[in-house]
């Protein structure tokens, strides 16, 4: 009785193990999306959102060297180093014109890559179409604060 | 960040449009029109107007391709039969009687009109409206629209 009791438990355990190692595996590739399109709209729920343009527009750039937009729900310390192309690393460093915060926290973002230099704050779930001019084309990493 | 929209605004300036594209530009106003909105009524970009070719803000494929499925834009369109000029084919694409669904991210008011140059049938909307269905008079009608 007491033997069949902890082999039920046992079996449990293991399946609660592999469970939370499954959901992990699948939620840790999405962190960070690129060209995610035109629009408050585009940015998933509890993201951080940026735009090369304002009023949440997409760009576009020469030779597509860098990204038009993107959305990660996790800090960035180089927007710079997003992702990897044949000729090298591609982000979307000193180019964001609008940003939206679809989480519940505080976000910062900064001048510098490694969260240095001038700092933007707003809050949560806040739209910015515009930038301040201070900041603008100008953010290169960003965090919850 | 000046970029390689597709407008026919810009392609008109051609090479200034390209040399701002390649240097950082300090400012983010540009009024031009983008052709490459999708589908939801998320995908209006904040102070535009947008239209769809399909009901609920859906992004048709009308005239076979021929013509735009969807199209933004954050000034007065006279024309919307002459979005981009395509040399290859000799023809100008546009999304002409063609509208289903319309977005105002604007604080105007909008109208939009049966004829080019803002003639004929006037259908008005309010600031920040959203019409999943566009009334039966004007759906597949719109050839112009403004800021009124």
């Amino acid at each position: 009785m007491f033997s069949k009791r902890s082999l039920t438990r046992l079996g449990l355990g293991t399946a609660v193990a592999a469970g939370l190692v499954v959901a992990a595996a699948t939620s840790a590739g999405a962190t960070t999306v690129t060209n995610i399109g035109h629009g408050a709209g585009s940015c998933p729920a509890g993201y951080i959102c940026l735009w090369s343009e304002g009023n949440f527009i997409q760009g576009g750039f020469v030779y597509d060297h860098k990204f038009g937009s993107f959305g990660s729900n996790q800090n960035i310390s180089d927007m710079g180093k997003l992702g990897r192309t044949s000729t090298g690393d591609k982000g979307m460093q000193d180019v964001t014109s609008s940003v939206l915060n679809n989480t519940g926290s505080s976000i910062c973002f900064y001048e510098h890559n490694g969260y240095g230099g001038a700092e933007f704050r707003i809050g949560p779930w806040e739209q910015w179409p515009s930038l301040p001019s201070w900041i603008n084309d100008r953010i290169s990493s960003f965090k919850y604060c | 960040m000046r970029d390689l929209r597709r407008t026919g605004l810009r392609l008109a300036v051609g090479a200034a449009a390209l040399a701002g594209a390649i240097v950082a530009s300090t400012t983010s106003a540009s009024a031009s029109v983008l052709t490459d909105i999708q589908t939801g009524s998320g995908k209006c970009p904040a102070n535009w107007v947008c239209l769809w070719s399909d009901y609920n803000f859906v992004r048709g494929n009308p005239a076979g391709g021929y013509d735009y499925g969807a199209v933004g834009s954050d000034q007065n369109v006279p024309d919307m039969g002459k979005f981009v000029y395509e040399s290859k084919s000799w023809r100008w694409k546009g999304m002409q009687d063609q509208a289903s669904s319309v977005v105002n991210n604007t604080g105007s008011s909008i109208c939009f009109y049966e004829h080019n140059g803002y003639g004929g049938a006037e259908f008005r909307i309010g600031p920040w409206e959203k019409w999943a269905t566009v009334p039966g008079w004007i759906n597949d009608r719109i050839s112009s629209f403004k800021y009124c």
